[in-house]
């Protein structure tokens, strides 16, 4: 079942990749849980209605990872959510494939959630404006990670998400996102980002 | 648009001792750097006095990091007129045409730097950079043990060396490039912290253990450092958890996880904040909820030993029911242990709850207080 994102689900994710230009970035994707059951196989896209930035830099160490995921799992729980998918930005902008890191993330991810999905995002189209959608979403088919076409359909809202995601960023507000690294370094820094998660209601 | 000392209603001084303080953190901050450098020099160059050539060379890097070539042009053109034959400029000049992408002219910059003088580190870290991001990741690190070869003590060198290793998954040749960094650096919790992510990373029950270890170590040099009690916590946790090891291995680590955790729940309490302090429950839950996976095969382990005929055994259901998530200082909880079709004769049984479990859930418990305690023994 294809994946469309939120708008705050979106501009959180660009959020993270414009705080750290210079490093790769990785984080979650989630959606809300539903109890319906799929009769044929076929229902509606899944919606992701929110993104949980994770690190960072150096995205291929082990143990924090699986702390992010264990942690994030139990909020997911409560808030009646669950892992979904994957993002990430690599460091080399030229480059928007997933990597052996996204794969082993999305493969832990799937033994929840048999449709996850891997979002890159192509930061060498990051513009202010954002004129164009500047993911790509990776499928698992027969074993292999195959890319999507992304259109406007891939988001609830394409013209809002562009809207709040261009104001968000020119106001700079990827300067008080919070992601899990910044929450090891600091307990106090709250990674769900209710600050920004009310700028983009306030902007919707 | 109002300038910055008008917003914020800081004085020059101020933001030449910010700028200063980001110089001695090496901070990356470069949207910061740019918006006051670039009002400091063109408002109060004249103020301050000698430090604007240093100044000049942080706003220039960080208006390259930043997309600002004006700016960057700007600067570079004032330290050259005042420096003219120096080699520090020309890495300026380099690293501006490596902002440029125009890299083959930046390779041949940094080469001529190289020729008038072969022990600029600088110049040669360059062109290691230049080829980490043009993406040549084997490239780079060739060219950057070769550096080292020369260049033992450029710890900066080993670090950069031992991320690109980590990026190749090359998680062996890290940690030695990491051992190198602790060794110089036997204080700096960072580097033991890392060292211990990589151990565990690479996986194995010898990596586990070091992990451990290190993270502990990391703990000890600084108590606040969350990562390593996390790391300590997850790597005692799958110690324990492991079916090869020994019944007091397994104890012991028990025991290192139980403290960390009591440690994390701890820092959760006096540091987290509000909001996070509403999560802090679910951190507690879902710490219990691996605790209790570690616990059962703690309980399976030993059982082994009694199993004596084919059809008996030992099945030990330990059930956590539920944190109740009452005050800071209670902790309930409500156990059930079933013995199952049990060969042993009662009082083997009873011994082994008394002298083992009962123990073990003490010591486990975060506030070492058990309330409920429900044993059923179908035998």
């Amino acid at each position: 079942m294809p994946i469309q994102l939120t708008s705050q689900a979106y501009c959180k994710m660009l959020l993270h990749t414009a705080k750290y230009p210079h490093c790769a970035v990785n984080g979650l994707l989630v959606a809300e849980k539903t109890k319906e059951k799929k009769k044929d196989g076929h229902s509606g896209p899944v919606l992701c209605v929110d993104c949980v930035p994770l690190f960072h830099g150096t995205l291929a160490l082990a143990p924090m990872l699986e702390v992010a995921l264990t942690l994030i799992d139990t909020w997911c729980k409560e808030n009646n959510y669950i892992i979904v998918g994957y993002y990430q930005a690599n460091e080399q902008t030229k480059d928007s494939r997933p990597n052996q890191v996204a794969q082993k993330v999305a493969a832990r991810i799937s033994e929840n959630f048999s449709e996850a999905a891997i979002v890159m995002v192509d930061s060498s189209r990051l513009t202010m404006s954002c004129f164009e959608p500047i993911v790509f979403i990776h499928d698992h088919h027969e074993n292999k990670w195959k890319v999507r076409d992304v259109t406007t359909d891939a988001f609830e809202d394409w013209s809002e998400a562009q809207k709040i995601t261009s104001a968000l960023l020119v106001g700079r507000s990827y300067e008080n996102l919070i992601d899990f690294d910044n929450h090891l370094d600091d307990l106090r820094n709250d990674w769900t980002n209710p600050t920004i998660n009310k700028s983009v209601l306030d902007l919707c | 648009m109002a300038s910055l000392s008008e917003m914020y209603d800081v004085g020059w001084e101020e933001m030449r001792d910010k700028l200063r303080k980001w110089r001695e953190d090496n901070c990356r901050n470069s949207e910061q750097i740019v918006d006051v450098g670039e009002e400091l020099i063109s408002e109060h160059a004249s103020k301050l006095g000698d430090d604007i050539w240093i100044i000049y060379e942080q706003v220039m890097i960080a208006a390259l990091d930043c997309s600002r070539d004006d700016l960057a042009l700007t600067c570079l053109q004032e330290l050259r007129k005042q420096f003219p034959d120096s080699h520090r400029v020309k890495r300026l000049t380099g690293m501006r045409l490596e902002a440029l992408e125009r890299y083959d002219e930046a390779n041949k910059h940094y080469d001529a730097i190289l020729q008038e003088d072969p022990t600029n580190t600088a110049a040669r870290k360059r062109k290691i950079s230049i080829l980490r991001a043009q993406g040549k990741s084997t490239e780079a690190i060739r060219e950057l043990n070769e550096y080292l070869e020369q260049f033992v003590g450029d710890q900066e060198a080993w670090h950069e060396l031992s991320e690109l290793y980590i990026n190749e998954h090359d998680y062996g040749k890290a940690a030695f490039c990491l051992e190198e960094l602790m060794m110089t650096n036997p204080h700096n919790h960072l580097y033991c912290e890392q060292y211990a992510e990589v151990k565990y990373t690479q996986g194995g029950m010898e990596n586990l253990e070091l992990a451990r270890k290190y993270f502990a170590q990391a703990l000890r040099l600084n108590n606040r450092n969350m990562r390593a009690l996390f790391g300590l916590y997850m790597s005692a946790s799958h110690i324990a958890a492991s079916p090869k090891v020994s019944a007091k291995v397994k104890k012991d680590n028990i025991k290192y996880a139980a403290w960390a955790a009591a440690q994390i729940n701890r820092a959760y309490k006096v540091r987290g904040s509000r909001s996070t302090r509403t999560m802090h429950s679910s951190y507690s839950a879902a710490l219990s909820a691996t605790e209790s996976r570690v616990f059962h095969m703690t309980l399976q382990s030993p059982t082994h030993q009694l199993k004596k005929k084919k059809n008996g055994f030992i099945c030990c259901i330990l059930t956590f029911i539920r944190y109740l998530r009452t005050s800071s200082h209670s902790v309930n909880l409500f156990i059930c242990i079933k013995l199952e079709r049990n060969s042993l004769p009662e009082s083997a049984s009873l011994a082994f709850i008394c002298k083992v479990v009962i123990p073990t859930l003490v010591a486990f418990t975060p506030s070492g207080h058990i309330y409920s305690f429900c044993i059923k023994l179908r035998l």
